[in-house]
């Protein structure tokens, strides 16, 4: 597993940290069973506090992504999906987004009114 | 004189001019000799077998010609040079003495006599063909490399991960033998601690079965932790642990001078699995495939077997540039 973050960057790195794991479990690098490292562990490789690891766990287990079990720690999820096809579509429209110039936020709100 | 040369001379050419020689003592001496001689003594010194002198340098050429044929295969097989191969190269000369000093000795030691019976005792000769031997074999180790050369790898090819200045990153991998492998070591494992158990159980006194019993949760737990392993890659450099937290082996992003992605062939490259190797190159080998070696500043090499190696390399290589 391969992870960076950017303590550069004006994202908070929890969110860094749910984005580049759940990409691993949407791209099939991580499967399902898979081990997370231990939050102390990936925390003090990546020289950030174990909170903030935890937390993006946490966010990923509400997500469906990894499933918290006391004693093995974060498990990539059986309910992880094949998310191959939506992986796809995204890129789609993002590209389309991008053609037609449109901000990363506007985008993101016109996806949010459609889910909602 | 190149590494396969002096693998050649230790393992093949030493062995056979010391069997020949022996060979050649027993022709020189063959008019004297009684037919049959003694061949074999029994605990007690006394002789209890016979064979014409003949057999005897038969059985010194048969032995010798084929440990050097197993020794030439294996110096024309494995590409380069380690702990395991060493050995069995050393032993070469070594055996070779053993056999050539205590068939001849034990030969000569009957010049004169008209009856193999009157033997003396074979232990003195013995003796002085184990003590021998022993220099042989020391004499062979010493002759042999104590690691294969390291190609050092272009820098140009090495791969390098592109990092922000303020970008961190962690690159962590679990690791474990194939399944053949694995199952073979713990279905091993499991067949001689149950079927033993059960051996010892039935047959040896209670305090005998307690200690092999923990003797062999001992072999258990050495045995599992030098198949399943971690390997991290982060701004300290890299770090291989067993899953039981020791043995480990720490490599400082300091210490690193290079660190390539290859591929080993674990029984030709190492002579088998686990933490393998010696002196200045040490491997932590679980399979056969793609590996990160990584060489330090002072030139002592480090080699583990893990998926998506170049990756993990051109981790090591951006942290170490940056230490």
């Amino acid at each position: 597993m391969y992870i960076s973050i950017d303590a550069a960057s004006s994202v908070p790195l929890f969110e860094q940290l749910v984005t580049a794991i759940r990409e691993q479990v949407m791209g099939g690098e991580l499967e399902a069973g898979d081990r997370l490292p231990a939050g102390r562990e990936l925390a003090a490789s990546l020289d950030i506090n174990v909170h903030t690891v935890l937390r993006a766990y946490q966010v990923l287990r509400d997500e469906g992504f990894i499933g918290l079990r006391r004693g093995r720690g974060a498990v990539v999820a059986d309910s992880a999906r094949d998310y191959s096809r939506l992986s796809l579509d995204i890129d789609r429209v993002v590209a389309e987004a991008k053609r037609l110039e449109l901000s990363p936020g506007a985008l993101n709100a016109l996806i949010r009114k459609a889910y909602e | 004189m190149t590494i396969k040369t002096r693998m050649i001379i230790v393992g093949v050419i030493a062995p056979l001019v010391i069997g020949a020689a022996g060979i050649i003592a027993i022709l020189l001496a063959l008019p004297r000799l009684p037919d049959p001689i003694a061949t074999h003594w029994g605990p007690s010194g006394q002789p209890d077998d016979f064979a014409s002198p003949v057999s005897s340098m038969v059985f010194i050429a048969a032995l010798i010609v084929g440990y050097s044929a197993l020794s030439f295969a294996l110096a024309r097989l494995i590409r380069g040079s380690n702990a395991t191969q060493r050995m069995i190269l050393a032993m070469a000369p070594a055996i070779a003495t053993l056999i050539a000093v205590s068939g001849a000795g034990s030969a000569l030691s009957q010049q004169g006599l008209r009856d193999g019976h009157d033997a003396p005792s074979i232990f003195p000769t013995l003796l002085l063909a184990l003590g021998l031997a022993i220099v042989a074999g020391v004499g062979g180790w010493f002759a042999l490399p104590a690691a294969a050369a390291v190609v050092p790898a272009a820098h140009a090819d090495l791969p390098v991960m592109n990092l922000g200045a303020q970008e961190r990153a962690a690159w962590l991998q679990r690791i474990e033998p194939s399944r053949a492998v694995g199952t073979f070591a713990i279905g091993g494992l499991a067949v001689v601690i149950v079927g033993g158990g059960v051996l010892m159980g039935l047959t040896a006194p209670t305090g005998i079965f307690v200690a092999w019993v923990t003797g062999m949760v001992l072999i258990g737990v050495v045995v599992v932790s030098a198949l399943f392993w971690t390997v991290r890659i982060d701004a300290k450099g890299m770090e291989v642990r067993s899953v039981l937290g020791v043995p480990r082996f720490i490599i400082p992003s300091a210490d690193v001078d290079s660190a390539t992605p290859t591929d080993v062939v674990a029984l030709r490259d190492f002579g088998g699995y686990g933490i393998r190797g010696f002196g200045k190159r040490v491997g932590v080998i679980l399979r056969s495939g793609e590996a990160i070696e990584v060489t330090r500043k002072d030139g002592r090499v480090f080699i583990v077997t893990v998926p998506q190696s170049r990756q993990g390399a051109a981790l090591l290589n951006a942290v170490a540039a940056r230490a």
